[in-house]
């Protein structure tokens, strides 16, 4: 039995598209592991191979090469996914089914039946607060109620894996706040979670570990702590001033950027010279009402690994 | 198994919620509607009218459903992306596909028993008899149900809606007049007489399990005549699905 959740080796994948068959390559050959309890995210832009990656796990597209594994048994079995809870990105199930019809379908698909399917269900249902709107068909649904819905099933069976592909998009805040808590409570639990997200606060706040996917392959992988950057800007906003008054205490350089919105001055300051301007500032008489940090770290390494790689995505997506 | 009967009931249940039921009473409104009208101006037995017309109605309507059902159930699932919550669990393509042809099967002879009981009550109004050759000329629909149904799954397997759609809808037709194929080769030349026998051994024959012509004449059908029948659409059912099988196994659902 192997001790990893995931493991892919030199997973590869080249569709082919249109009536003369193109190749395009949406995944180069990638490795990586996921450990059992560990929360892995896979972030990238539109088209970097994130999704493509997830259906190369589940076996929903074929390998050009490469190999990867669940649980030790390679994807094309089965059985490998007897563990296994996924939510795609956008789900539309079966919408003439109710919540709990359809949660009784992945109760059986997952192997169980009669009082521990209705116990099962019943207990997912409850977690994910949707158990008085259970009875209702799920084309009556928010999109919300839907994702839901979506992630009862796939935490039906206690999985030791879950997917989860995009699993706050278009969520409310209580939502969102809901899948925060889940990831972390099956992570507590020690089922690993595979998870894609836009949503980098999401990823720095639950994810253990991190592979950013550009142009279909890996370019960095490891724990958040690492692919943070150290630079960090801030913004800060000088009300009821004008640029010249601003730029009579502080010079611009390339850790400083001054731009005028209606009668505010925003300045853009590296981290290196913010307090050196923010005493400035004051000692000047102007008023300093706002400083915030412009970009999560992660993001900023996101963003500045897509410029050095000068990649947006595959044609794909 | 039960995983396979759940995902055939889940399909059944989706065709009766989309309100597939309601192909009985079309069925219901235009045999009866017909029925009479055609009586007013055929020279034929009134017998003869509401036993032909009524499977000829039947057919005409389930024949069609299998195809759209068929042909559009494997694109519909990959468009709404439903078939990634099935095959992400532990479950074979195989198993998928053919749970999904159970359950649009289990509707189709849903329907087929619901119209048949129709079709009895018009002939008692009518007060039409009914030779063996009826329940025979039923169990024909149903065996082309069985056989239509089948290709249809197998070019979703590998082709969008319209083309399986043309393909089934082309072999259907072409499947009504293979007998004929063999006569027609007799009359041709060496090569063009070789390429018509060999469309009546290749091509499905759907007149082998068609028994509509002997209700309308009122002659029974043999028990082996219907066995034949039966053997042919079950052999070649087996024979798509095995394809189905085996193109979606090399699919990628994107």
């Amino acid at each position: 039995m192997s001790s990893s959740a995931v493991e892919c080796e030199g997973l590869s994948k080249t569709y082919r598209v249109g009536f003369l068959g193109r190749k395009v390559q949406a995944l180069k050959p990638i490795d990586f592991v996921v450990h059992p309890g560990e929360v892995f995210g896979l972030i990238g832009p539109n088209g970097a191979g994130k999704s493509t990656t997830i259906k190369l796990l589940l076996n929903l597209v074929l390998p050009t090469s490469g190999k990867a594994r669940l649980f030790g048994r390679d994807v094309n079995e089965p059985s490998s996914r007897e563990s296994l809870g996924y939510v795609p990105e956008a789900p539309v199930p079966y919408e003439h089914l109710s919540g709990e019809e359809y949660l009784f379908l992945q109760a059986s698909l997952a192997g169980l039946g009669g009082a521990a399917s209705k116990q099962e269900v019943a207990r997912v249902l409850e977690r994910v607060e949707m158990k008085r709107h259970a009875a209702l068909r799920i084309r009556q649904y928010s999109k919300g109620m839907t994702q839901r819905v979506m992630l009862a099933g796939a935490l039906i069976g206690h999985p030791k894996l879950v997917v989860l592909d995009e699993p706050t998009s278009g969520l409310d805040p209580l939502g969102r706040r809901l899948v925060r808590d889940l990831i972390l409570e099956l992570r507590h639990e020690g089922t690993a979670v595979l998870f894609c997200t836009h949503i980098m606060s999401d990823v720095e706040m639950l994810c253990d570990r991190v592979a950013l996917l550009i142009g279909g392959a890996i370019h960095k992988c490891g724990k958040v702590s690492e692919l943070v950057s150290d630079t960090r800007t801030h913004e800060v906003v000088v009300d009821n001033a004008t640029r010249e008054q601003v730029l009579a205490l502080v010079q611009v350089d390339d850790a400083l950027r001054i731009e005028v919105v209606a009668q505010r001055v925003m300045l853009h300051v590296g981290e290196t010279r913010l307090q050196d301007v923010l005493r400035q500032l004051l000692n000047g008489g102007l008023t300093v009402s706002r400083i915030q940090p412009e970009r999560i770290p992660l993001e900023e390494t996101f963003m500045a690994a897509l410029r050095t790689s000068n990649q947006h995505g595959g044609d794909l997506e | 198994m039960r995983q396979l009967a759940m995902l055939a009931l889940a399909g059944f249940r989706e065709a009766l919620r989309n309100r597939v039921t309601v192909v009985v009473a079309v069925f219901a409104a235009v045999s009866i509607a017909l029925t009479s009208v055609v009586m007013d101006l055929t020279v034929l037995s009134l017998d003869r009218v509401v036993t032909d017309f009524g499977l000829g109605v039947m057919s005409l309507l389930l024949i069609s459903l299998a195809i759209f059902m068929s042909v559009a159930m494997l694109n519909r699932e990959m468009e709404r992306r439903t078939v990634f919550l099935i095959v992400s669990r532990p479950i074979s393509r195989s198993s998928f596909i053919l749970a999904r042809f159970l359950g649009i099967m289990v509707t189709l002879t849903v329907l087929l028993a619901a119209m048949s009981a129709v079709y009895a009550l018009q002939m008692i109004l009518f007060d039409v008899p009914t030779p063996n050759s009826v329940p025979a000329a039923i169990g024909g629909i149903w065996c082309q149900l069985l056989l239509v149904c089948s290709m249809g799954v197998f070019f979703s397997s590998m082709s969008g809606q319209l083309t399986s759609a043309v393909a089934v809808v082309g072999l259907y037709l072409a499947g009504q007049w293979t007998a004929d194929l063999h006569v027609i080769a007799l009359k041709l030349g060496p090569i063009t007489g070789a390429i018509a026998r060999a469309g009546y051994y290749v091509l499905p024959n759907f007149a082998r399990m068609d028994f509509k012509p002997q209700a309308a004449a009122g002659q029974d059908v043999s028990g082996l005549e219907f066995l034949n029948g039966l053997g042919a659409s079950v052999g070649w059912s087996l024979l798509f699905l095995v394809g189905a099988t085996l193109m979606l196994r090399r699919r990628d659902f994107k």
